[in-house]
C-alpha cells in the first residue's frame, strides 16, 4: 500500500515571500497591489470557481476578494500567513454570496437543512456544464466538479482547499480558524461523502 | 474493529499521518474486511483525481474589474475616509521638472496678482495657490530608492527622502534595506527641511526582492514608516 507523502504540499510556500509586496501595498503603492492581483488571480479564481461551480459567480467572488483585500490590507499584521488570510477572505465572501443568493431565491426550509454538516440531501444543485470543463473536454473533471458542488458548503471549502489548491491541514485550520483535528475529521467525512456520490459513475470515469 | 470506526482512519492512512498503533489495527481490519479494503482503494483513486484537477485561467477582465470596483468604492467613501498614506516613487528628473514647473507657476501667479488682481482678491489668489501646495502632497512622503550597479559589479542603493506635513521638521530618519521581513542594512539619514539622501551597499540579490523602509518619529513622538520597492536605474 503506497502512502501519499504526508504534508508534502509546497504550492503555498510562495506566500511566505510576499512580505515586501504587502508592505508596499500597505504604504499605498497601487503598482504593488496590481502585482499582487496578477500573482494571485489564478489561484483565487480557481478556488472561487471550484466552490461556486460557475464562471460568472467565480469572477464576481474573485473580484470582490481583491477589493476586500485592498480595503483591509492595512489591518493585516502578518500573524497568519498571507495566503491563509487570503483564503479566509475568499471563503467568507463565497459564504456571504451563498447566503444572499438563498435569501433572493427564498428557498424552503428543507433546502436550508443542507447547510448541516451531516446532511447531503441536495444533490448536484450547481450542475450546469461549465465552460472550463467543456473547453477542457474533461468529463471526469466535470463529474468531480459536480460532486464537489453537491457537498455542504464547509465540506466543499475544505475539499477544494486541500485537494485543488494543495493547502496543508495546518493552513486550512488557520484559514478557517478551526482546530486541526476538526479539519482532519471533517475532511475525512467529506471525502467519504464525495466517494459515495461518485459511486454510480465510478467505473464510467475511472474514479 | 467495526467498519464505522475503521472509516474514520481512512484519510490518515492515505495521507500518512496515521499513528503507528492505529495503522496496525486498521491494516489488520483491512485484511479481513474486503468491503473496507475496496473502499480505501477507491478513496485513494478519487484522492489522486481530485489532486489532479487543473488550475483555471481567470477572465482577462478580472484585474480591470477589481480596479473599477475599488475606484467605485473609493469615490463613495472618499469623504469619510482618512487620507491614506501614499508612497510616491518618482525619478529625480521628474521631481526636478515638477519643481521647475511649480516655480514657474508661482512666479506667474505672483506677477498676475501684482499686476491685475484687484486688492481684495489678492489674498484669495495666493491662499488658493498655497492652499494647493499645502494640500494632499504635503502629507505625502517621497522616498526614492534606486539600485545602481557600478563598473566593478558592486551595487549600492541610492535613497532620497522627502518628508512633509508634520514630519517636515524631523531632524533624522533611519533608512533600512529590507528583503521580506529581514533587515539587511540600516543607516541614519540626517534631514534638513524633511529632506535627505544616503547610499547603502546592496547585497547580491535581485532588486525585485529589495525594499527600503524609512522610519522616523513625528513631532508627537509616534513612530512612522514608509516602504518603497527598490528600482533599477
Amino acid at each position: 500500500m503506497t502512502e501519499l507523502a504526508h504534508e508534502d504540499r509546497s504550492r503555498n510556500r510562495e506566500g511566505d515571500d510576499d512580505a515586501a509586496l504587502i508592505a508596499a501595498c500597505q504604504a499605498g503603492s497601487k503598482e504593488a497591489f496590481d502585482r499582487l492581483i496578477t500573482k494571485y488571480q489564478r489561484r483565487v479564481y480557481t478556488f472561487a470557481y471550484r466552490l461556486t461551480g460557475n464562471a460568472e459567480d467565480a469572477a464576481d467572488v474573485a473580484a470582490d476578494t481583491f477589493v476586500r483585500l485592498y480595503t483591509s490590507l492595512g489591518s493585516f499584521r502578518g500573524h497568519s500567513s498571507f495566503v491563509t488570510w487570503l483564503y479566509r477572505v475568499v471563503t467568507n465572501l463565497y459564504l456571504d454570496s451563498r447566503k444572499k443568493k438563498r435569501v433572493r431565491q427564498t428557498q424552503s426550509l428543507d433546502e436550508m437543512v443542507e447547510l448541516e454538516e451531516s446532511s447531503v440531501q441536495r444533490q448536484y444543485d450547481d450542475d450546469r456544464p461549465s465552460p472550463h470543463e467543456i473547453a477542457e473536454g474533461n468529463e471526469r473533471t466535470a463529474a468531480l466538479q459536480q460532486a464537489i458542488a453537491s457537498l455542504p458548503e464547509y465540506q466543499r471549502v475544505m475539499v477544494v482547499m486541500y485537494h485543488v489548491d494543495g493547502m496543508a491541514y495546518e493552513e486550512i485550520a488557520e484559514a478557517l480558524q478551526l482546530p486541526i483535528g476538526t479539519v482532519k475529521s471533517r475532511l475525512n467525512r467529506a471525502r467519504l461523502a464525495l466517494r459515495h456520490k461518485l459511486e454510480p459513475i465510478r467505473e464510467q470515469y475511472g474514479l | 474493529m467495526k467498519c464505522d470506526r475503521a472509516q474514520e482512519w481512512f484519510s490518515s492512512l492515505i495521507d500518512g499521518s496515521i499513528r503507528p498503533a492505529e495503522k496496525v489495527v486498521l491494516e489488520a481490519h483491512l485484511t479481513t474486511c474486503r468491503s473496507c479494503a475496496a473502499d480505501v482503494e477507491r478513496l485513494r483513486t478519487m484522492w489522486h483525481a481530485l489532486d489532479a484537477m487543473p488550475q483555471l485561467d481567470p477572465p482577462t477582465t478580472l484585474r480591470a474589474t477589481v480596479w473599477q470596483r475599488i475606484e467605485a468604492a473609493g469615490s463613495q467613501a472618499a469623504a469619510a475616509a482618512e487620507p491614506a498614506p501614499r508612497f510616491v516613487v518618482r525619478s529625480p528628473r521628474l521631481i526636478w521638472i515638477r519643481s521647475l514647473a511649480l516655480g514657474a507657476a508661482v512666479v506667474l501667479l505672483a506677477a498676475l496678482a501684482t499686476v491685475s488682481v484687484p486688492g481684495k482678491y489678492r489674498t484669495a489668489a495666493f491662499s488658493s495657490l498655497f492652499g494647493h501646495l499645502a494640500g494632499p502632497q504635503r502629507n505625502t512622503p517621497i522616498v526614492e530608492a534606486t539600485l545602481v550597479r557600478s563598473a566593478e559589479a558592486s551595487s549600492v542603493v541610492d535613497i532620497t527622502i522627502a518628508l512633509s506635513g508634520q514630519s517636515h521638521d524631523v531632524a533624522s530618519a533611519v533608512a533600512e534595506l529590507i528583503t521580506g521581513s529581514e533587515v539587511l542594512a540600516s543607516q541614519e539619514v540626517p534631514l534638513r527641511s524633511g529632506r535627505g539622501q544616503t547610499s547603502i551597499a546592496a547585497p547580491a540579490v535581485g532588486s525585485a526582492e529589495l525594499s527600503v523602509r524609512v522610519v522616523w518619529r513625528d513631532p508627537n513622538g509616534a513612530e512612522r514608516s514608509f516602504v518603497s520597492p527598490v528600482r533599477i536605474r
